[in-house]
């Protein structure tokens, strides 16, 4: 019979598992860039700590308090009443309720999401894509962060300029950076543009969608043709959920939109992680080029390199 | 304790020496644990390697007091849970997948001669006795901070141990017998 001592002594000595030199070289690559790529963007966005520096004194730091204790107590009036007093508000016109959520999005300072991408295969089944974008918007400010599942790939700045908007790119994965002008504004690209059509839009909507859950949270949907706000077939249609609490929209998707040259085959733009006021500083909008970065089009770029590879 | 201590503020200021002393000194513990919970040495690697990454993602705002082993131990332990919800496995499955899915030492991995012994017999415990086992065994963590990673108290944790424990001492001499 085994003692508890010996017990534990075989299975400490039995529990042993060590990674090949192989996969130990793999995940410390992997680890290593992570660790390089935060160093880029945290060197291009070095600011002084205001937060500490104002926190070192006694008296500035009741007064912050209380400052923020009134923008809390204050901010939350702007909000939308909330929906749990038992009554579905969405039931009633939009008329009535749409102003709310209007006013209530002028009062951002700034917004942030995600977008996606959901191809619709000829078997039916759905593919999101790898790729996805996270935008900031901050009154004429743009900005979108381009992931490729996990690895931070691309930001892309958007200035205005006039009537003009300045790009400005950096890509992780070329180190390079990139300059050009687009004319006219971000107009619809702008998602809190494309919040506030859609809620300009209600009293036209062509379907309420009930309730889902979404992100944890009681939702309505509401179901709009996109031919309402341009020259698009009527079967083309965009839906919009809102938080049944907080009136907030939460969601936007333009749904099952055919793809050139794949018949068999549409895609769904999904919008949603709406992030309202969500504390962005300044520099969030501010174009910078990491040190060592070369000039080029990620197109030009990508092809020299493929060239001087062969 | 006092080498961790200076390696969590190395690798705060950034050092990547920290980082990789970090890194070699607990990547075969947290393989171990993964896949001593997983029984699956694929998603063991993602798992330790989400670890990690997230570890140097948060390198500007980690504020940790206490065991960094054990911060670790329980990122691995939360991500792990994360991929056994997602699997939507139950228990009698995965004890199913220790018995008959198991095929032994991969190309990724190496393995000790008897683990596969072992493994089998982790797999027959409760999930939670075996994540107690695993944590007090091979991370050497403390009851008091295996209990706040379950969400139980000291005394659960201290039981759900003894009874893992017990139930491998009787394999084992099980096993000797035959």
């Amino acid at each position: 019979m085994r003692s508890n001592k010996r017990t534990k002594k075989t299975i400490k000595q039995w529990l042993n598992v060590s990674a090949k030199p192989k996969t130990r070289d793999r995940i410390w690559r992997e680890v290593l860039f992570v660790q390089e790529q935060s160093r880029k963007t945290d060197s291009a966005l070095v600011r002084p700590n205001i937060w500490r520096i104002i926190m070192k004194t006694r008296t500035v730091k009741f007064a912050v308090a209380a400052v923020v204790a009134l923008i809390v107590i204050g901010g939350l009036t702007f909000l939308p009443s909330k929906g749990t007093d038992g009554k579905q508000w969405w039931l009633a016109p939009p008329a009535a309720w749409s102003q709310e959520i209007m006013d209530a999005l002028d009062t951002f300072n700034s917004v942030t999401c995600r977008e996606q991408l959901v191809t619709v295969m000829s078997d039916g089944s759905e593919h999101t894509s790898m790729t996805w974008i996270k935008f900031y918007t901050s009154n004429n400010s743009y900005r979108r962060d381009i992931y490729d599942g996990d690895f931070f790939r691309e930001i892309q700045w958007y200035v205005p300029d006039g009537g003009n908007m300045n790009q400005h790119s950096i890509r992780f994965d070329l180190e390079s950076y990139f300059i050009q002008t687009h004319t006219g504004s971000y107009g619809n690209n702008d998602p809190v543009d494309r919040l506030r059509m859609y809620v300009g839009l209600l009293d036209e909507a062509d379907g309420q969608l009930g309730t889902e859950i979404i992100d944890g949270c009681e939702c309505v949907g509401f179901e709009i043709s996109a031919s309402k706000y341009g020259s698009n077939p009527d079967e083309w249609m965009d839906r919009i959920w809102f938080d049944v609490e907080t009136k907030l929209p939460v969601r936007i998707e333009k749904l099952a939109r055919p793809i050139t040259g794949r018949a068999d085959m549409t895609r769904t733009t999904i919008q949603d992680q709406f992030d309202y006021d969500p504390g962005l500083t300044e520099d969030t909008f501010i174009p910078y080029t990491p040190e060592g970065f070369v000039f080029g089009h990620p197109d030009d770029i990508e092809a020299a390199r493929k060239a001087s590879e062969n | 304790m006092i080498e961790d201590e200076l390696l969590k503020w190395k690798f705060k200021q950034g050092s990547t020496e920290a980082l990789s002393c970090i890194y070699e000194k607990y990547l075969d513990d947290l393989l171990t644990l993964a896949v001593g919970l997983l029984n699956d040495s694929n998603e063991a690697e993602d798992v330790v390697q989400d670890v990690f990454v997230s570890f140097v993602k948060s390198a500007k705002t980690f504020r940790l007091r206490g065991s960094l082993k054990a911060y670790l131990a329980t990122s691995v332990i939360n991500r792990v849970r994360d991929r056994i919800r997602k699997r939507n496995r139950s228990l009698d499955q995965d004890r199913l997948k220790a018995d008959k899915d198991w095929h032994g030492p991969d190309q990724s991995l190496i393995y000790s001669e008897q683990w596969q012994r072992l493994v089998r017999m982790l797999g027959e415990l409760p999930y939670e006795q075996r994540e107690v086992v695993l944590l007090r065994l091979k991370n050497e963590m403390k009851f008091r901070e295996i209990a706040k990673v379950q969400n139980v108290s000291i005394h659960t944790a201290m039981a759900r141990y003894k009874r893992g424990l017990n139930r491998l001492k009787s394999r084992l001499n099980g096993e000797v017998e035959k």
